[in-house]
């Protein structure tokens, strides 16, 4: 799912109004963490996808 | 991977190796990917960024670069070869309508990343022994079309892309766009041989303008007398202000930068590549590494192509 223009403007919207609240930024983590890791096959990690050598065998 | 060969001068090649691994992990390489060959990690992986800039995509002429030159860990390798095709691949279609390109915010129309881009795309495809795409000419197109800034290494970087990418896609109206390019660029030079930014110097560009215009020599050997003659002007300009070790006082230039690009000098003026080869080797002058992601890829590949050009 790739950051387009129109979604990081809904979501920096959400940040800067509902989002100063602590319970509003606790319900947006818990929906990224579904949407990008709980519900995917595949989940996502930050710190991967670097080079690794064995890539070349 | 294997051990690395020493190059030419060993300390060029073997400080650009060094980030190779580092520039493969900010591509996306994954088959099926809709942004493979994209290397703003930021965009593609960390989604922390709406759009990808084009200045990354020089790291597919730093691949192109790595699976052609003798002594590269990655030297003929197919897989690395594919991945900077996939770098250049992703680099047109990210071309705004136009063929402009992008760099800090989306549908920017940035001349500088767009002339840069252009340059190094080209190269690596001439590297990898590909022909020019459509989409690419018509990246050169914008730049041939585009009012040039008043920084002369970006303007330096117009001629040379749209010399290579004329020398590449067969086309005599980029390349004479590319003239037209390098007489603007004299223009920019100051009496005592600087090339001007933004109306002051600056002797980190400086070395990005002779970098540039060590390319515009190549691709254009028609050319190569006129444009080495501008170049050696702005090599003895340079020589006034780097020491022996190759560095320079930089808090007082105008833009501030530490780096050197060393392609030119080696091209244009070896005594003063010596002086950075002195630099590099007591550790006092800025090699690709101790850059961040946005600029190491380009050191990296200035270094490669002094490597190469020394071995010439």
């Amino acid at each position: 799912m790739k950051l387009t223009p129109f979604k990081l403007l809904v979501l920096r919207t959400f940040n800067v109004t509902l989002g100063r609240f602590a319970w509003a930024d606790r319900l947006l983590r818990r929906m990224l963490l579904l949407l990008l890791v709980k519900k995917k096959e595949v989940p996502y990690v930050q710190s991967a996808r670097f080079f690794a050598p064995d890539e070349l065998d | 991977m294997t051990a690395t060969e020493p190059l030419g001068a060993p300390s060029f090649a073997q400080a650009a190796f060094a980030s190779l691994p580092r520039a493969l992990g900010l591509e996306d390489r994954e088959p099926g990917s809709e942004t493979r060959g994209c290397f703003d990690r930021a965009y593609w992986h960390y989604r922390l960024s709406d759009f990808p800039s084009a200045w990354f995509q020089t790291g597919a002429l730093l691949l192109a670069q790595a699976a052609t030159l003798p002594g590269s860990p990655f030297f003929g390798n197919e897989k690395v070869r594919d991945w900077a095709r996939a770098g250049v691949q992703f680099l047109v279609a990210s071309a705004n309508r136009d063929g402009s390109l992008a760099e800090v915010y989306p549908f920017e129309r940035s001349y500088c990343a767009t002339a840069f881009a252009a340059l190094h795309a080209s190269l690596a495809l001439a590297l990898l022994g590909d022909p020019a795409s459509d989409s690419l000419v018509r990246i050169a197109r914008w730049i041939a079309h585009a009012h040039p800034t008043d920084a002369a290494n970006q303007v330096a970087a117009a001629a040379a892309a749209l010399a290579s990418v004329g020398a590449l896609a067969r086309d005599e109206v980029l390349v004479k766009a590319s003239d037209a390019r390098f007489q603007d660029l004299l223009a920019l030079q100051s009496a005592d041989g600087f090339f001007l930014e933004y109306g002051g110097l600056d002797p980190g560009y400086q070395s990005v303008t002779l970098s540039c215009l060590a390319h515009l020599a190549r691709v254009r050997p028609d050319r190569a007398d006129a444009v080495s003659a501008v170049a050696k002007r702005g090599a003895d300009a340079l020589r006034s202000v780097v020491r022996e070790d190759g560095t320079y006082e930089w808090r007082t230039t105008r833009r501030r930068t530490q780096f050197l690009y060393p392609f030119g000098l080696v091209r244009f003026a070896p005594d003063l590549a010596g002086r950075f080869k002195t630099g590099l080797e007591k550790g006092r002058v800025l090699a690709p590494q101790w850059l961040d992601d946005r600029y190491f890829l380009h050191l990296a590949t200035d270094f490669l192509s002094a490597a190469r050009e020394e071995k010439a």
